[in-house]
């Protein structure tokens, strides 16, 4: 019988070109963008659960952002029976590292607790999770790592330089952390001579809040109720100032993909918007291929009725006939899944280039993916198949080999609501795409505030300040050199960290961002004042005793009448400023959040960027000029300059391909439900050949028969316009509330959309149906 | 083995009845050759088809073998008609995707009868039907006398009692008619009960006694 099943399956699939090719290119295509979407979702979902105590690991948080004060944790477990274990992370980049005779800038350094490898699953290679990190100067670093520094030798024992000053001694290996953790360090220093390491006493500083806190909570617990504990308890340590926070605590599982609302993370993390649209687009585009399978299968039916009415004859029961076409369903679904296999073969390394993941079909040999997977597939088989097996199955054979096979008017009527719902499903997809692109481009075109091109900033150790200033001058007496200066954040960055400040006359403090400068920070980006001035060389006062604030501070402080002049007592450094300038709200960091306050110091010590503005087109020898100049003077560093806007741009890199996958996947969409329509289209004309050629012979133009075959569609697309617009203007207004900044939701996106697929589908439509009205009249009454 | 009475079968529209038959009796015994004739429209296909259990009457009596079969459900229809109704068309309905072989396996498969038998009884009625040679080739590669001596095969592989024809020479020239007629007076004579539709008095004249059907009435019926 299965033999049976077969033969007729492949025959009819051989025999049926259009229908074949379309049915399964739009399935192979449907299920390769669903399982690459699939494995993407769960690459996302599958962070930092390989922890073997994830369930019972959280992340002390703030409203903002994710750092602790080095303090805070001791504190916590001491005072909460909850909490049975802590680690702290205080994650670092630029860090210099000696070896005998090498030297190597790393950007992935966390200074931590021992307790980090009992809380944490992390494997190790040499050495054991119970005996790291303990003592002082101890260090474990991951293997890819400990082969850079001393090759097949064994690591453990070995020393090495940080920062120039401090001897740390390896006590161990790990594997290398897996791609889906929230952190990937390389080098993991030891917590236990802090104080050594950052100078006496911050170790015990309340008010750097820089360090991320890890809690190994007992079973049960109520989180809430712990969550305000923690910030009761902290409320009189956090702020010296005494401004209270509210303290959350996050479990390790989410922290991958539900941190996008804090400024700044240890690694820039996903965001479950996006694993959610993805999602969506993945089903979406499994409906649309699993549509036209269904239509097509249904329409090309029409033309086995006879071998239906046969079957019936002679003994088919119902189910025997559902069971067959169900079987053929579930045979075009495996021949689309083997294809969809190999499209994968070259699609992943795509995907991957342009999310940054490395997703791999590999994780295809874990058979309860597999398994799932397949039942998925197996699972839509049997719906696509199910409704023509239903339909098919309950003809009565008497008709079927009565008729001439063309009285199948109640399935007619499904497909074109299964047409109408596709099309609903790109018209949402046209209109989010073209209010995506648009939302990209504003984000492009938007004004920062400041000069980003052509400037350089690099990250070393500047000694003292009379060396910075030699540097300084050796790099302005360079021809293209302009503007020299140093800041403790340039723009692009994040605004993390936060001081106080009480303005004249108040007695609150306010909690504010600070930024760190020097002379000539606002000169070397361009940035100009709009109130007063800005901090000058000739003014070396400026440097203890002036502040500039941007327009927020200004209005956050509540300042009245002209602010220049006023004085605000600062926390950081202590010390008490007179406002000489004010600045426009830039945009310092990402456009996905509003601009805020921020108060300007020059403090030299803190300001450890170095920002350089050139004026040359030759920007790559300019640079390299540079580095030579830094280098010459600053021998023992490592010193690698970058372009801001090149910052800029990676930052917003992510973004922009996530866009661009989202727009190839709409197009994708779009050309599947195209590629449905041509052949629903074809297969209706195919019915209607006996109608064209009476209307023809009775007088009908070409263009009065092309005219009566579009309105039809026409009124479909009108009712699937009418039901996409509210579900995308929804979605869409519910997208960019996640955005500070965004561009205006206009009405004619959405008819912009409508009037794209309306387009598409008279296309589609015309043209086959010119071919079908040119016919002769006598040609398609003989078809009959 | 047919035993009818009062069958009515009546075609409803919106607004119209057509009496397709009216009040019929008719009585067939095992191993009986009966045709059946008359005009369009008198009511030959439907009597046909409610004999083979493909439709339903709207009065009247119907007992097949035995059993009162007047008002059962299509389900269980499909179970009696299994192997015991054999049915040849006038336009052959063979499958265009499946081969001679495969065409004629077809009852037997729904049969749920092992690979080893369905074998046997194919090449048995292959050889019988003298298509031996033609077992690969598909409906379209053969003349109409091929195709309906396929049909016929098919019709009689699963042995059934009562072979249905609906014209089966309708479509065919009288040299294949004719052989397609000896075939079924064959088919008759070992035994199988044969009804037949037609409009050729030459077909009629292969049968036992002839039933002349019109406007749903039984008029006469002759026997030769």
């Amino acid at each position: 019988m299965i033999k049976n099943y077969f033969k007729i399956a492949f025959a009819n699939l051989i025999s049926n070109k259009v229908y074949s090719v379309i049915s399964i290119s739009s399935l192979s295509i449907g299920l390769a963008v669903c399982i690459l979407l699939f494995l993407y979702v769960s690459r996302e979902r599958s962070y930092d659960r390989y922890h073997e105590k994830a369930d019972n690991i959280y992340r002390l948080c703030q409203e903002e952002h994710p750092y602790q004060a080095p303090g805070a944790a001791k504190l916590l477990t001491d005072n909460l029976p909850e909490i049975k274990n802590y680690a702290r992370i205080l994650p670092r980049d630029n860090i210099l590292v000696q070896l005998d005779n090498q030297r190597y800038k790393e950007n992935f350094v966390a200074w931590t607790d021992a307790e980090l490898f009992q809380i944490f699953s992390f494997e190790f290679k040499d050495g054991n999770p119970g005996n790291s990190l303990q003592q002082p100067g101890t260090a474990v670093l991951n293997e890819k790592t400990a082969r850079k520094y001393f090759g097949d030798e064994n690591a453990i024992g070995k020393t090495f330089k940080v920062g120039g000053e401090y001897d740390y001694t390896v006590v161990g290996v790990i594997k290398d952390i897996p791609q889906n953790s929230h952190f990937t360090f390389d080098l993991f220093l030891t917590l236990a001579d802090g104080d050594k390491m950052f100078s006496e006493g911050w170790m015990e500083n309340w008010g750097w809040n820089n360090f991320l806190v890890y809690f190994e909570i007992q079973d049960q617990f109520s989180k809430s109720d712990l969550e305000v504990k923690i910030s009761e308890l902290l409320k009189n340590f956090n702020n010296a100032d005494g401004i209270m926070e509210q303290f959350t605590l996050q479990n390790l599982k989410d922290i991958h993909l539900y941190s996008s609302h804090f400024l700044g993370d240890i690694q820039p993390q996903n965001s479950i918007t996006y694993v959610l649209i993805f999602s969506a687009i993945a089903l979406l585009i499994l409906l649309i291929a699993t549509f036209n399978y269904v239509n097509l299968l249904t329409a090309n039916a029409t033309t086995r009725v006879t071998e239906i009415g046969i079957r019936k004859t002679f003994g088919a029961s119902k189910s025997q006939l559902a069971i067959q076409f169900i079987f053929e369903s579930m045979l075009v679904f495996i021949i689309s899944f083997c294809i969809s296999l190999i499209l994968l073969r070259f699609s992943i390394p795509l995907f991957n280039e342009l999310s940054e993941k490395s997703l791999s079909l590999a994780i295809l040999s874990n058979y309860k993916i597999l398994s799932s997977l397949l039942g998925m597939i197996l699972l839509a088989s049997i719906i696509a198949g199910w409704y023509p097996a239903f339909v098919l199955s309950s003809y009565n054979p008497v008709k079927i080999m009565k008729s001439s096979q063309s009285g199948i008017g109640s399935g007619f009527q499904i497909k074109k609501i299964l047409v109408g719902a596709q099309f609903t499903i790109v018209i949402i997809l046209i209109s989010s795409a073209i209010v995506m692109s648009r939302q990209i481009n504003f984000l492009q075109d938007k004004e920062l505030g400041f000069e980003k091109e052509a400037v350089l900033t690099a990250i070393f150790d500047f000694g003292d300040e009379a060396k910075f200033n030699t540097l300084k001058q050796a790099l302005l007496e360079q021809s293209f050199v302009s503007n020299v200066s140093t800041a403790s954040r340039i723009p692009s960055g994040d605004l993390g960290n936060q001081g106080t400040v009480v303005p004249e006359g108040q007695e609150e403090p306010i909690l504010i961002p600070y930024v760190h400068v020097n002379f000539d920070y606002f000169r070397t980006l361009g940035i100009k004042p709009i109130e007063g001035r800005l901090f000058t060389n000739e003014i070396q006062t400026d440097a203890i005793e002036s502040v500039i604030l941007n327009k927020a501070a200004v209005a956050l402080f509540g300042l009245t009448g002209d602010p220049i002049g006023q004085t605000l007592k600062c926390n950081w450094p202590k010390s008490t400023r007179k406002i000489v300038g004010i600045i426009d709200d830039i945009h310092f960091e990402s456009l996905y959040t509003k601009t805020k306050p921020v108060v300007f110091v020059i403090h030299y010590p803190l300001a450890y960027h170095i920002i350089v503005k050139v004026n040359t087109p030759d920007l790559i020898k300019a640079k390299n000029s540079i580095t030579e100049v830094c280098q010459s003077i600053y021998s023992d560093e490592i010193i690698e300059f970058s372009f801001l806007d090149t910052i800029l741009e990676q930052r917003y890199q992510k973004d922009y391909n996530t866009f661009q996958l989202m727009g190839f996947f709409a197009a994708l969409a779009i050309f599947l439900a195209s590629m449905g329509l041509l052949g629903m289209v074809s297969f209706i004309l195919i019915g209607k050949t006996k109608e064209i050629g009476i209307r023809k012979v009775n007088g009908a133009t070409v263009s009065e028969i092309m005219k009566m075959l579009n309105v039809s569609f026409v009124k479909w697309m009108a009712i699937s316009f009418v039901i996409a617009t509210p579900i995308a203007y929804y979605s869409m207004n519910k997208w960019l509330e996640s955005f500070a900044y965004k561009t205006a939701l206009n009405w004619w996106v959405f008819v912009l959309a409508g009037i794209i697929s309306i387009v598409i589908v008279l296309l589609t439509v015309s043209g086959l149906t010119y071919r079908a009205a040119l016919r002769n009249p006598v040609e398609s009454l003989k078809y009959e | 083995m047919i035993i009818i009475e009062k069958l009515t079968k009546v075609f409803r529209t919106e607004d119209v009845e057509t009496f397709a038959l009216n009040s019929v009796d008719i009585h067939v015994k095992r191993g009986e050759f009966v045709a059946i004739m008359g005009p369009s429209g008198c009511g030959k296909s439907t009597l046909l088809n409610i004999i083979g259990l493909l439709d339903n009457s709207t009065e009247g009596s119907y007992f097949f073998n035995g059993t009162d079969i007047t008002n059962l459900k299509e389900k269980s229809r499909t179970k009696i008609r299994k192997g015991n109704i054999g049915f040849i068309f006038q336009s052959f309905h063979l499958i265009d995707k499946l081969n001679v072989y495969d065409n004629i396996e077809l009852p037997l498969l729904y049969l749920k009868m092992n690979a080893s038998d369905r074998r046997k009884r194919v090449t048995e009625v292959l050889t019988r039907m003298k298509i031996g040679h033609r077992t690969k080739h598909f409906p379209q590669q053969l003349s109409g006398g091929q195709q309906q001596r396929v049909a016929i095969a098919r019709s009689v592989v699963a042995n059934p009692g009562l072979i249905l024809a609906d014209e089966p020479t309708g479509n065919l020239d009288s040299k294949n008619g004719f052989k397609v007629m000896t075939l079924l007076s064959e088919l008759n004579q070992e035994g199988s009960t044969i009804l037949m539709v037609t409009h050729s008095e030459r077909d009629a004249g292969y049968a036992h006694r002839t039933i002349n059907l019109l406007d749903g009435h039984v008029i006469t019926e002759t026997s030769s």
